[in-house]
């Protein structure tokens, strides 16, 4: 629970003590402490407050990292001053050619994704609703996920040859086991209750399965594809890079090696690649929260 | 319309729930289970509704012998909390199984808002059901068993989880949409909610004092196996309320009777 309720002036026990005259500066000393937090509560109790502190950290950060580079501690060549990674980032947002390779790795990625979603989720309510079957599906989904999918990327160079086909495939491999793994952890998640209900209604095996174990598993399936869209960026990236191609992020960042190599591109082009994925998070979460409203408090009873 | 011969149910675990149980009940008849916790009163329940198999004898509904969930019959169960859809608003909770009823959309969602009316939740159809109170949220539940009309309606400890005074508006709720009382959220006190009529209701409690005051039968099992120890017709006037017909002598006598049958020891 977050701490809402603020002692207001003149209520409360601390009203006492206030109206005291204060005697030395120890209690001075308390009393500055207090407003202290007091007044850190009053800005991280609010959402604007919280935004107003990650500003403050985010710019913090650029700033360091400026006054590093600056400064002459680091080879100029090994890390680029922030102001001109910024600037590079923000001539790419506007660059034809980085803006295809950026595409590139979106569209390969976004297709592994949802093919992985389109094969996990009715695979995970199939073994999911059959009994014992779950058990068994989920010790090969535990037994086959440790494998790095990057550790594939020779594999399926030498079975699928074509670039995009091996980064596609790649990512849908690492995008399938998140997947399944959060929807069978779902359905074994659903209140047996809540089925009966709607069974007690007349529903068959499929309408249960449809109007309460997927909806009810929902939550869980949102956080498993939120899982596999950021394994899956890292897969698309890599295989990119190990694999080549005409285009994609990790073919402009290999480009950006030629001729003695471009630091700041090279930067600027992971910092796009993580607000890729912080986007793809974003929309998850306000997707997930859309869909499937759930109480803000757990607990909270009559 | 609900006729049990011989149940018997024993788990798997080798415990015997209840052991030939007897019991028929009338077409618009309101019969109250009552009997110590673990006495098998959820099981025979479940068994009625189709949602567990019993080991032993028959079950009809409406004549016809019960294999699977039988058809027109809705349950309230005791964990509101479990039983209503958090994804749903509460309107399409009380909605959704009208699917089965065959109905459209714009009339399913008509009947859902007719029925939480009919519980006194006017302007809550759009909210989730953990936004409201406990007591609000059965009624909820309450509701979507009404929309359905099902011409059985078994209520597992439906108060059971709700706070006295809201369990005493929901015992009179409950008397209301049967047309025995001037409730809450009935226009028109003295006439049963509409599809309503002759609506057979089984409602499972182990409040003596609840199961003699809704009811026109209390039928008392004793603990460990189930058995029907007694049935008792409760004769009490017809406009009940809260304060006057639990002064009257005949409930005093009643619920004493039910106590003593209840508190009976369990092994014989």
């Amino acid at each position: 629970m977050r701490p809402t309720a603020r002692p207001r002036p003149g209520s409360g026990p601390g009203s006492a003590a206030r109206t005291r005259p204060r005697t030395g500066w120890l209690t001075g000393a308390a009393g500055r402490a207090r407003r202290l937090t007091q007044r850190a509560r009053w800005l991280t109790g609010r959402a604007w407050g919280r935004a107003l502190l990650g500003a403050v950290g985010a710019v913090g950060t650029l700033l360091l990292a400026e006054l590093l580079a600056r400064s002459g501690v680091f080879d100029a060549q090994a890390l680029p001053p922030a102001s001109s990674v910024l600037a590079r980032a923000a001539e790419m947002a506007v660059d034809d050619g980085f803006l295809g390779h950026l595409w590139t790795t979106v569209s390969a990625w976004l297709a592994g994704l949802a093919v992985a979603v389109a094969l996990a989720v009715p695979a995970g309510l199939l073994l999911g609703s059959l009994p014992r079957l779950d058990t068994a599906a989920l010790a090969v989904v535990e037994l086959a996920r440790p494998v790095p999918s990057v550790a594939l990327i020779p594999l399926a160079i030498l079975v699928f040859v074509e670039p995009d086909r091996v980064e596609r495939s790649l990512v849908c491999y690492a995008a399938l086991w998140p997947v399944l793994l959060h929807t069978l952890y779902g359905l074994r998640d659903v209140d047996p209750l809540a089925k009966e209900t709607l069974r007690s209604f007349g529903f068959g095996p499929l309408g249960v399965a449809w109007r309460v174990s997927l909806p009810s598993a929902g939550p869980h399936v949102v956080t498993g594809v939120r899982i596999a869209a950021s394994v899956g960026l890292i897969v698309a990236v890599s295989a990119e890079l190990r694999a080549g191609g005409d285009g994609g992020l990790g073919v402009y960042l290999l480009g950006t090696q030629s001729g003695g190599g471009r630091p700041d591109l090279m930067v600027a082009g992971a910092c796009w690649a993580g607000a890729l994925g912080v986007a793809a998070n974003a929309v998850l979460v306000l997707a997930g929260r859309r869909l499937f409203p759930r109480r803000a408090e757990a607990g909270a009873g009559p | 319309m609900l006729d049990i011969a011989g149940l018997s149910h024993r788990y798997a675990d080798g415990h015997q729930a209840v052991e030939d149980v007897e019991l028929h009940v009338a077409r618009g008849e309101l019969v109250s289970i009552v009997g110590p916790s673990g006495c098998g009163k959820s099981t025979l329940l479940r068994c009625v509704a189709g949602l567990q198999r019993p080991s032993a004898g028959d079950i009809s509904v409406a004549g016809r012998a019960v294999d699977g969930v039988p058809d027109d019959l809705a349950v309230v169960f005791q964990d509101y909390t479990r039983s209503l859809f958090p994804w749903l608003t509460v309107r399409d909770n009380v909605a959704l199984p009208l699917r089965r009823r065959g109905l459209d959309r714009a009339e399913r969602r008509a009947r859902a808002l007719a029925a939480l009316a009919q519980v006194g939740l006017d302007g809550t159809a759009g909210k989730y059901p953990w936004q409201l109170s406990g007591g609000m949220q059965q009624r909820v539940a309450i509701a979507r068993a009404l929309a359905y009309r099902p011409a059985l309606l078994l209520m597992d400890e439906p108060f059971g989880s709700v706070d006295a005074q809201t369990r005493e508006d929901l015992e009179d709720l409950l008397l209301s949409v049967r047309g025995g009382t001037d409730g809450p959220g009935t226009d028109a006190p003295g006439t049963p909610a509409p599809g309503t009529e002759g609506m057979t209701i089984l409602l499972v409690t182990h409040d003596i004092d609840e199961s003699v005051y809704v009811a026109d039968r209390v039928v008392v099992l004793t603990g460990a196996p189930g058995r029907v120890h007694s049935e008792l017709p409760v004769e009490l006037p017809a406009p009940r309320d809260q304060i006057g017909t639990r002064a009257l002598p005949a409930f005093v006598r009643l619920r004493t009777e039910v106590g003593r049958a209840v508190r009976r020891p369990c092994t014989p």
